[in-house]
């Protein structure tokens, strides 16, 4: 990356509006992660409706700004609830509230967030450095590598998912099925559209997202019990003694944001398994081990720089392949669609001035959110107060808002409550639904390669395949990961071991 | 992230036979449709319908071995429920296809804001500090929605 186009993408982003949207992504982020059962994802996809109105760079700004941010509300629940708001917050709560438990919870939530904040940054300048490397490397990729990548990702992601793996794997394909409906890429022929012209188009991504996403939370939320909970203590955070005993645990630091990086970057191992990993990694690392479960600090430090990195880790597939790692990723690369920047490698030719101020907004949301913490933390806790049914309501409002916005036809607010009535089916019979999520995202794109890899080869593709190394190793990896898991499953015999946070 | 993908129910065999059927028929019946399509265009779905069909059959098989054996064992099976239990959500879900219905046929404003003020203050209490905020919420998105994106919203009888 020339200095030139990072001092064109600088210029992009330090607009107003831009600066504007990556202000009220870190609050939207930070409120929604406080939240238990509606996170970054929920809001990402409420917001996605909105993103075409606005300019580019604004509205990815906005979007990446609240991916940035949601882990860090979530971190807050959990150190003072034992209620992590974010699937990565589940490895922080163990030690964060056994030091809450002991009155430490401001220092637990100081030097997490302090951790959290060394996490991102190492998350957005490996982003910043190493993406436009992979979309150079990814020029040379063919349709046997797309389709050998698409599979991967819903594969991993499928294998990874909470529950039961055959249940991931359906999941997956009703994603792929719900992406074929209309007109397809291979012929011009309208796909289970029953004559409704409505259905010509297939499915806009908005609607499909902010029903999987936004409607079947919203159900599910209502679902649930009134309220979260009351944290009734008082808080003292000590942001000033934070760095120097940060410092002082600078390799838990390390290794929590190496591992949070290198797992982003694997579609569907998202930050739950990278916080799980960093925290057996802190365990070994500390000379006190004995100390885990009892409130060790080393145990916060190093899933809450895992968390953060993360996101940095996984935004390199999404933008640089167009492969979403994770369903929160996904939303994002459906929200560069909408607003014309196609992610892949092209995105790094054809406007790299853009990506790299997406790239920048991501680091500099990350610089502006440790400020507002400081500013805000007092008053965070109060959300906890608000009541849980409050939220369903003004879920289902703002998405059937979004939903019309988008294509302004009311067909996609009924479209969306049927994804949403659909979802809600799949997640009360044990279905997850990242993977279909996911599988939707990357459906055409896999069929597009598909048809294309068809046509290239004569129909002889499995020959062609086995010449193309890159698309043998997405493709064995995509086996291995399933078959790995499956017999992981049987040993342990049970089926929702693992957690997807996607 | 948290998502709502990460966070499953638990179920029942039965369930698992029910839903395994039900996706499993679904999908042959799409699938049988694709007999109308252009070779081009049908290859792809029937590779994911067919895999749906097997699979979700494959999970009904599953879901009646496991009933079986459990009943051998005379272990209660599960809640022994066919259908989920209709839980404090189903008023909310109706209420919200009211809305929606409600939209084209009353008018965005006052159905949104209806909706807003009658779910929210029936889940979190009567109180003004809980309901205003929620209708400036419901005026807000009509506004942002027609004054601000310029989007045409539905009228119906009223607003």
């Amino acid at each position: 990356m020339s200095l030139s186009i990072l001092g064109e993408g600088l210029q992009l982003v330090l607009q107003p509006g831009p600066m504007l949207a990556i202000l009220l992504g870190c609050i939207i982020g930070l409120v929604m992660g406080v939240i238990p059962g509606l996170g970054g994802g929920v809001a990402l996809s409420v917001i996605l409706g909105f993103v075409v109105f606005l300019d580019p760079v604004t509205a990815i700004a906005l979007m990446v700004s609240i991916y940035a941010t949601d882990q860090f509300g979530g971190s807050v629940t959990g150190i003072l609830l034992n209620i992590p708001g974010t699937g990565g917050a589940t490895a922080t709560a163990v030690e964060g509230h056994e030091l809450a438990k002991q009155g430490r919870a401001g220092e637990a939530i100081a030097i997490g967030r302090s951790a959290a904040f060394v996490g991102s940054i190492v998350g957005a300048v490996v982003l910043l450095l190493l993406a436009p490397f992979v979309a150079r490397w990814a020029l040379q990729f063919g349709p046997a590598e797309y389709v050998a990548l698409a599979l991967f990702g819903v594969t991993v992601i499928a294998s990874l998912a909470q529950g039961d793996l055959l249940k991931s794997m359906v999941s997956g394909l009703v994603g792929f099925a719900i992406a074929t409906i209309g007109y397809s890429s291979a012929a011009a022929y309208p796909r289970f559209t029953f004559g409704s012209l409505n259905l010509n188009n297939g499915l806009n991504i908005v609607w499909v997202i902010v029903g999987l996403f936004a409607i079947t939370q919203a159900f599910a939320l209502a679902s649930g019990s009134g309220t979260i909970g009351r944290y009734t203590g008082k808080v003292k955070v000590p942001w000033g003694a934070a760095w120097p005993q940060l410092w002082k645990l600078k390799r838990f630091v390390a290794a929590g944001s190496g591992t949070g990086l290198i797992i982003g970057m694997i579609p569907g191992a998202g930050a739950t398994i990278a916080a799980w990993l960093a925290y057996g990694q802190a365990q070994r690392l500390s000379p006190n081990p004995e100390r885990f479960g009892h409130g060790a600090i080393e145990g916060v430090v190093a899933p809450e720089a895992a968390n953060d990195s993360v996101a940095g880790g996984t935004l390199i597939p999404t933008m640089t392949l167009g492969i979403p790692g994770s369903a929160d990723s996904a939303i994002i690369l459906s929200g560069l669609i909408l607003v014309g920047m196609r992610p892949g490698p092209r995105l790094f030719t054809d406007q790299a001035p853009r990506a790299v101020a997406v790239m920048l907004a991501f680091l500099i949301a990350n610089l502006v959110f440790l400020g507002i913490v400081v500013l805000v933390m007092r008053y965070l806790i109060r959300i906890l107060a608000v009541p849980t049914g409050a939220w369903p309501p003004l879920i289902v409002a703002l998405g059937a808002f979004g939903a019309y916005a988008i294509e302004q036809r009311f067909f996609g607010v009924y479209a969306t409550l049927a994804v949403g009535a659909l979802g809600y089916l799949m997640l009360r019979n044990g279905y997850p639904l990242a993977p279909a999520l996911l599988a939707f995202v990357l459906g055409p794109i896999l069929e597009a390669n598909l048809t294309r890899l068809r046509s290239v080869t004569n129909g002889d593709m499995l020959s062609y395949v086995v010449g193309r190394p890159i698309a043998m190793v997405f493709l064995v990896l995509a086996v291995l990961s399933l078959g790995l898991n499956a017999l992981q499953r049987r040993k342990v015999g049970v089926s929702d071991e693992a957690t997807v946070d996607a | 992230m948290s998502a709502p993908g990460a966070e499953v129910e638990q179920h029942t065999p039965l369930r698992d036979v029910l839903t395994g059927m039900l996706f499993a028929g679904v999908a042959a019946c799409l699938y049988l449709q694709t007999a109308d399509f252009p070779v081009s265009a049908r290859t792809y779905p029937r590779i994911v319908l067919g895999a749906i069909v097997v699979l979700s059959l494959v999970q009904a098989v599953r879901g009646t071995l496991a009933y079986v054996a459990l009943r051998r064992t005379r272990r209660p099976v599960g809640d022994g429920r066919l259908l989920p239990r209709v839980g404090p959500g189903a008023p909310f879900a109706l209420a919200a296809v009211a809305y929606v219905f409600a939209i084209t046929t009353v008018g965005y404003l006052v159905s949104t804001v209806v909706f807003l003020v009658a779910t929210v203050g029936v889940r979190a209490g009567w109180r003004l500090r809980v309901i205003g905020p929620t209708a400036a919420v419901g005026v807000t998105l009509y506004l942002v929605l027609e004054h601000l994106l310029n989007i045409s919203v539905p009228q119906g009888w009223l607003l």
